[in-house]
């Protein structure tokens, strides 16, 4: 349940470390956001000496949340923080590694660029 | 495809496919918990050892290991051990391990009477050694008392003499 | 008693050796009952923060629980039992027939690769590494046209010759990804190429042969 003003980390090697949320694309009065969601969200915080700045605004997709994930089979999936890949506008990401567990859901949603990238998917 | 009941990982309980919560922690574990009170006491850092629903106090506390261990250890001791040792290879265990007590027990009487007698032998043979030396001994001083007198008294004669 | 295994193992070959004695009385110490001491101070809930971050691994085989994984490893024998099969099960045959399916596809996707002159081809065998596809096409392209002539002959000989549809990006990309399910193909401009390294990422893959020359010398 990602919202505006939510803040969420980052799972990638981008260079920001935070993000927030500042739009949920998709619809327009779109409440929350979910696994696999993109979002206009600005860089909170960002690690020096990297292309992204601070207070950029870019798009990110959604890869954890700690809200649960329900599947068809009954398997509900819950992460501890709610973490973000950053994109650019056609889709790829910006980092080069994505860290941490992954949904497969993102493959569904064709992010199958960030699958690939990540190292575990669950 | 095929599906499996898996474990709670906070009470050991069963759980059934679809029912249970997941959750990825920060290093990307998997931990699988039956239903909401686990989850939560998981994440009020209860610890399940000192919860006595659970299966690992139960565990910890031998609550009902009886018959496993009585079944592990019929189990173990049923296994012979046979291997080659060093100086034994396997053939000679074996032959060893298939003769009855007795014979093994007369064999090893038998070998502890042989070094024994061996022993007392070599013992006789000291002492029959001993003896002869002493007889001889005796013999020689039984035998001529003169000159094995004068012998040693040469030097002191002599040694009285180049004290002069 | 775990002290006085050392010794008990020492004359093993001792009690072998005279056969009066009864070695098996002895068996039960050589596998001790393993202390329970370990196994809550291995799974204290609170400690979690401070554990080793095993990242890629499972959490069945991380080092760090290895006590109360044997323990749910025995409690998992005794109660994990089946509880709901379909019939679909594959057999190891039937999984290397897929298998070998997916390298023929894997191999004729390659192959139009090489045909439109995409440069540096490797097809990778990822599914020892990753569950969710079984290979892995990397090629170079130079342009954006020929990136999209690339998509479209893959996509069209896979839908012709093997009716398979692709999902991913439908527009030239600089990272332009087809994914047709058991073969994911990357189409990369070189300097993507370079910046996303897959090849170093999936290094651990098997690298398969192809039957034709995928280092095109020309260009380079």
């Amino acid at each position: 349940m990602i919202q505006t003003q939510t803040h969420l980390n980052v799972a990638d090697n981008s260079g920001a470390r935070e993000l927030m949320c500042i739009r949920i694309l998709g619809a327009s009065n779109r409440r929350y956001a979910h696994i696999g969601d993109v979002i206009v969200a600005v860089i909170k915080e960002a690690v020096p000496n990297m292309p992204l700045q601070r207070s950029e605004v870019i798009r990110a997709v959604i890869v954890r949340t700690c809200k649960e994930l329900k599947r068809d089979n009954g398997m509900i999936i819950r992460y501890d923080d709610n973490a973000a890949v950053v994109i650019d506008q056609e889709g790829n990401p910006k980092g080069t590694r994505v860290f941490g567990a992954i949904a497969r859901e993102l493959r569904q949603l064709n992010f199958t660029k960030i699958v690939s990238l990540a190292p575990e998917v669950l | 495809m095929v599906l499996k009941t898996e474990l709670c990982r906070f009470s050991g309980a069963k759980i059934y496919p679809g029912k249970g919560i997941r959750f990825v922690r920060a290093d990307s574990q998997v931990f699988l918990f039956a239903n909401s009170k686990c989850k939560r006491y998981f994440h009020n850092r209860l610890k399940p050892s000192k919860l006595t629903w659970t299966a690992m106090y139960r565990k910890q506390h031998k609550k009902d290991i009886h018959a496993e261990t009585v079944k592990k250890r019929r189990r173990t001791t049923k296994k012979p051990y046979s291997r080659s040792i060093v100086g034994a290879s396997l053939e000679v265990i074996q032959k060893k391990r298939t003769e009855k007590a007795e014979v093994r027990d007369a064999a090893r009487e038998a070998a502890l009477r042989e070094i024994k007698e061996r022993i007392k032998k070599t013992k006789d043979e000291k002492k029959a050694k001993k003896a002869e030396v002493m007889a001889k001994v005796q013999k020689t001083q039984g035998k001529g008392n003169v000159p094995k007198g004068g012998a040693p008294k040469g030097p002191k004669l002599g040694g009285g003499g180049g004290k002069r | 008693m775990l002290r006085t295994s050392p010794q008990l193992s020492l004359s093993l070959p001792l009690i072998i050796h005279t056969p009066h004695t009864s070695p098996p009385r002895h068996l039960p110490f050589f596998s001790p009952p393993r202390s329970s001491i370990d196994i809550h101070l291995l799974l204290l809930p609170g400690d979690h923060r401070f554990r080793p971050s095993p990242s890629l691994k499972r959490p069945h085989d991380s080092p760090s629980g290895g006590d109360t994984d044997e323990m749910y490893d025995d409690l998992l024998d005794k109660y994990g039992k089946v509880v709901f099969t379909r019939k679909d099960q594959k057999s190891p045959i039937a999984e290397a027939d897929d298998d070998a399916e997916s390298l023929s596809f894997a191999v004729a996707l390659a192959e139009v690769a090489c045909e439109v002159k995409a440069a540096d081809i490797k097809v990778l065998f990822v599914k020892p590494l990753v569950y969710w596809t079984r290979f892995f096409i990397i090629a170079t392209a130079f342009s954006r046209p020929q990136i999209d002539a690339l998509g479209s002959k893959l996509r069209d000989m896979a839908e012709k010759k093997f009716k398979k549809i692709a999902s991913g990006d439908n527009k030239p990309n600089s990272w332009t990804l087809l994914d047709f399910g058991d073969v994911v193909v990357h189409i990369f401009l070189p300097q993507q190429r370079a910046f996303y390294n897959l090849e170093e990422f999936y290094g651990n893959a098997i690298p398969i042969e192809l039957p034709f020359d995928s280092q095109s010398p020309f260009r380079n």
